[in-house]
Order: structure tokens, then sequence, then C-alpha cells
């Protein structure tokens, strides 16, 4: 029985008339896996009998009403592995639920599959991952951006309702953009980052990849919160997201940065990004030009400072006390240094050794201080910004989506496609990506999505102006 | 500012990776054009300002000293490469007399 395609807000109502049960549910999103996953690769695994026993478990009543979620790779879930698609953590099972875990299923959400992402979430194509990469649903022969590549091409390709992916660079958005479907990145320390295996502590957020932006709001409410095993969470109370589906943007003041509209982003980027920012203005909002002075430089703040993080994360993977320990270890030191070498792929051990470097003794002011204090003036373009305008808004990627294997051939020119994602994570900000429009690349047409950023705190915000846009 | 040359296997073996001697000669050449991109920050002046660490920052975090159950053991080592007796084996550390 082919899934029937409705969003997760469908599905609810579906559920709550007693259309459907969570068991069925979860059952056609199964048979919708096992015939439509191998096109695609998005899951690296699913458990069919804990998706059934939390399906018997659950009500209809709960906010999400026992609807299957897919979840990314690097978020754990009990009993699951979780692997973050590396061979490092091959025979990793998650002894504990992630808090955003716990928070889900404590609203009805079922935890469904293991998807793939570029490894430890290094990576904006999903080619990164251990395990062979993703297939953007929308033409085979291109990625579906990364690193939350099954996140977003599940819910593309209709083999999952819902996903729950991680953002450190544009994660969430990039590939959300690249598949024609939702991103959303909550402001930093909305989500709690319990659980979620850290790249860099003070850029990563968990956020939704769905198919419309009601569902966004849905799903995000479910997982925000104050944690205390979080020490970086945010007493924020979390808000109804939902109430802001629908609003009115008349009046509203959208800052497009000059910087972000050049004639370095692809054509068909440009006119999509063009024409849907005209459908916000005819819908009532204020088009305004700003500046971001400090826009180029962001991506060399951005990989100095993730990959310093990434350093220092990644060394508790050492194959002492979990994932992978090299047979051919003979002492010690070589338990961590064969672990390492066998059990990583090259673009984290890139990332380890140019994160070591910054750190390290005698270039630490030059590269990591350095970057920390651009960093400032990044984040005070925005905070100067948002004196002004209530959103900013621009292209989510200046390009459509590439051909698989071309980011092999160029590293810098891949990291350059993260210019207008990795802001808001230097910042702090919430973002949301929103499909806009198609454009051609290589001979096939694929998505385009806008991306939008709002103050800290304000998801709302970006809501509201996304469903406009949707229905526009 | 005159770059020089990130020595890689030295720099990998800080971050205890072994890499091969392919990689060490791949790795100098990807992060060389990556270095000498990131350099362009040395142009921004920031002698006044101050590092963001966070972009939310939240000071002195604390819960209540106050004891509570963690991982039971068995869980805890339940992805343990190699245990025993209530412990996590590796190669012995200490030379025989």
């Amino acid at each position: 029985m082919t899934l029937p395609s409705k969003t997760l807000v469908e599905w609810r109502d579906c559920l709550r008339r007693g259309e459907v049960s969570s068991v069925e549910l979860v059952n056609m999103v199964l048979e919708s896996i096992a015939q439509g996953d191998k096109r695609i690769h998005a899951y690296l695994s699913y458990d069919k009998e804990a998706a059934i026993q939390l399906a018997h478990q659950t009500s209809p009543n709960l906010p999400l009403a026992g609807i299957p979620i897919a979840i990314k790779d690097n978020i754990s879930v009990l009993g699951q592995p979780t692997r973050c698609a590396s061979r490092l953590l091959a025979p990793y099972i998650a002894p504990y639920d992630a808090t955003a875990i716990s928070l889900m299923k404590a609203a009805g959400g079922i935890p469904l599959g293991r998807l793939n992402m570029d490894e430890f979430a290094m990576g904006s194509t999903g080619e990164n991952s251990a395990f062979g990469p993703t297939l953007n649903p929308h033409a085979l022969g291109h990625v579906p951006g990364g690193s939350s590549s099954g996140s977003a091409a599940s819910v593309a390709a209709g083999t999952a309702i819902a996903a729950l992916g991680s953002d450190t660079g544009g994660s969430i958005r990039q590939p959300a953009s690249h598949c024609g479907v939702v991103g959303l990145k909550p402001t930093y320390g909305r989500v709690s980052r319990y659980g979620l295996v850290a790249f860099a502590s003070s850029l990563d957020q968990i956020g939704t990849i769905t198919r419309d932006v009601r569902d966004a709001a849905v799903l995000l409410e479910t997982i925000c919160g104050y944690d205390s095993k979080d020490s970086t969470s945010q007493n924020q109370p979390v808000e109804h997201f939902e109430a802001y589906v629908g609003r009115d943007i008349k009046g509203k003041k959208i800052g497009v940065p000059k910087e972000y509209m050049t004639s370095g982003n692809h054509p068909g980027v440009t006119q999509a990004v063009q024409s849907a920012l005209k459908r916000l203005e005819s819908l009532g909002a204020e088009l305004v030009e700003i500046s971001l002075p400090h826009a180029e430089a962001v991506v060399s703040v951005y990989y100095i400072v993730a990959c310093a993080e990434a350093s220092s994360n990644l060394s508790r993977f050492d194959g002492v006390r979990y994932g992978q320990r090299s047979p051919q270890a003979r002492d010690l030191n070589e338990v961590f240094e064969l672990s390492r070498e066998e059990g990583f792929g090259p673009e984290v051990k890139r990332r380890i050794i140019l994160g070591t470097y910054v750190l390290s003794s005698g270039y630490y002011d030059a590269y990591y201080s350095r970057a920390q204090r651009v960093r400032s003036l990044v984040a005070q373009d925005f905070t100067e910004a948002f004196t002004k305008v209530d959103l900013i808004a621009g292209p989510t990627a200046p390009t459509p989506a590439p051909l698989l294997g071309a980011s092999e051939i160029d590293h810098l020119q891949t990291y350059l496609e993260d210019i207008y994602t990795v802001p808001a994570n230097l910042a702090g900000l919430p973002g949301i990506s929103v499909p806009c429009g198609v454009a051609e690349i290589a001979g096939a047409c694929l998505p385009v999505g806008l991306q939008l950023l709002a103050p800290h705190f304000k998801e709302g915000e970006l809501i509201t102006a996304g469903y406009a846009l949707e229905k526009s | 500012m005159n770059q020089p040359q990130m020595d890689v296997a030295y720099v990998a073996s800080l971050a205890s990776l072994r890499l091969t001697d392919e990689e060490v000669k791949r790795f100098s050449a990807d992060l060389a054009n990556v270095l000498d991109y990131v350099n362009q920050l040395q142009k921004y002046d920031v002698d006044k300002v101050e590092p963001m660490y966070h972009p939310l920052p939240a000071w002195d975090v604390m819960r209540e000293d106050n004891p509570e159950q963690g991982l039971a053991v068995e869980v805890a080592l339940s992805n343990a490469p190699r245990q025993s007796a209530s412990q996590i084996l590796v190669p012995k550390v200490v030379e025989s007399a």
C-alpha cells in the first residue's frame, strides 16, 4: 500500500478522526521505505518492532498523535544505532534518548529510522557518509545537500512524513533547499543539545525538516524547552508556534542584504528568490536593502571555529569506551591512533587537523582567537540590521544542488557554498528555508530555497513569513 | 602575513591520528588552500573586539548538589569494545619489571 502524500498535520487529523491508527501508519511508512528508499538511500536502518511497540502505546490526543518521525543518525535514540554515518561508531547503540527525542516521544512522536548524513555532520552534500551517499529524489545524479542529507531526501521523496536533523553551518536549511522541503534551525539554546553527538558546541542545533511550514511549527514546539542537562540551554518559554501560521505580514520589514544578491549566485536562484521576494511584497511586506559588511568573512570564521570545536569534541572517539577499536592495536597509543585512523573518513580527518592546528601553540591568536573576534563583528552586523528590519531574506544557497562528485574536485569551493547559512549559526539566530521555485543545472530542474532569518527567539516570525510565502 | 607550511604529520600526531604518507601529502595540499583562504581574516581590526565564544552566553550554570542516578554499569559498558568485571579492558599500560 503506497503512503498517501499527506503532511504531518493532515496525518494528525486523520489519526484524531480515527481514520487510521498509529500502528497502521507506521506500517505504511515502513512499506514506503521498503519500496522507495533503494532509489535514494536516505535510511541507514530502521527498527520495525521498536516503532510498532511505541505505536501501540501512543494516543492520537497527543500533539504528534502517534506519527512516525525519521531521525538523523547523530541524534541518540535509546536502543538504536547512533553512528553519525561513521565507521568509527559502526557498532554503537545509544544507551539513552536525546532530550529532544524524550520530548518528541512524550508528545506522541515515534522515532522511526536512522537517516543517512555526512559523517559526524561534516559536509554539505551527503557524500561524506561512510555508508554511501544519499541521492536527490528530484534528480538522482545530484546531491541532496548535507549534512542532514537523509532527512531532507526522505521527506522530499515521501518515505518520511517529517524528520529531525541538525544544523551547525546550514545542515538543515541547505539540504531542505536542495530537496524542495522546509528546514528550520531554531535559535541557539532553544532545543537541548543533550544527546546530539557534538560537532561544534557553540554552533550545533537540532531542528526540523518537514513538507511545509505548519508541520515545522508543530514539530518544533514538541522538541523545544529548557534542559538542565545542556548547560547552553536557554530558559525561554516554549511558544505555540502553530498560532503564527496565517498571521498577516503586512508592514513587516524584510531586509535583503546586498551582499547576498550578487551575480555570484546561479541565475536560476536569483530569479526564484527575486520572484519570492516580490510575492512577499505584494502581501504587504516592505523590502529594505541592507548591508552585512562582514559577509565575506563568514566562511573563514566558520571553518576555523567549527573545526577547532570539532577537534576537541571528536577527541572522545579513541576506541576505548565505545565505537570501533582497531584490531591492530598492540598498545594504548595504537588503540587511539589506529582506531581513529581506521574509523574516520577523510573529511573528518581534514577538519580535525585544521582545528588542532588553529588551536595549537603559536597559532591560537592568529587563527582561533582572531576568528572568534571577527565572529563578534559578524553577529553585530545582524544586531544592527535587526534594529531596522524584522526579518532578513535571501537565497539559502548560491546554486541549486550540484552533481555528485563535484565537491571532491574543489573542497574550498564546496565550503564557499555555505556562505548564506553559516552566519545564523555564528550569531545563534533562528533560520528557515522555504521552497520558492526551481532552477536548471546540468540539464536537471532542481528546487531553490528562500532563507529567512529572524532575531533570537523569533521563530514565530519565520513561521508567519514562511507560511505566507508558501501560500502565495 | 607569510604563511608557514602546516606540518600535517605533526599536527595529526597531536590529534592522535596516524596518517598514511599518501594522506599527509593529500591533506597538506587540501589544507594549504583552506589556510590561504582563511588568512583573509588578518585584514580585520579586532584589537578592541571581544571574542564571541558563544552566541548567547550562559555563565556559571550550576545545579543543586544532590546525588543523581547515572547510567547503570551494564548500560554504560554496553558499547565497550572489551570489558571484564565491570571494567573496560585496554592493552597493558605499565611495563612489566
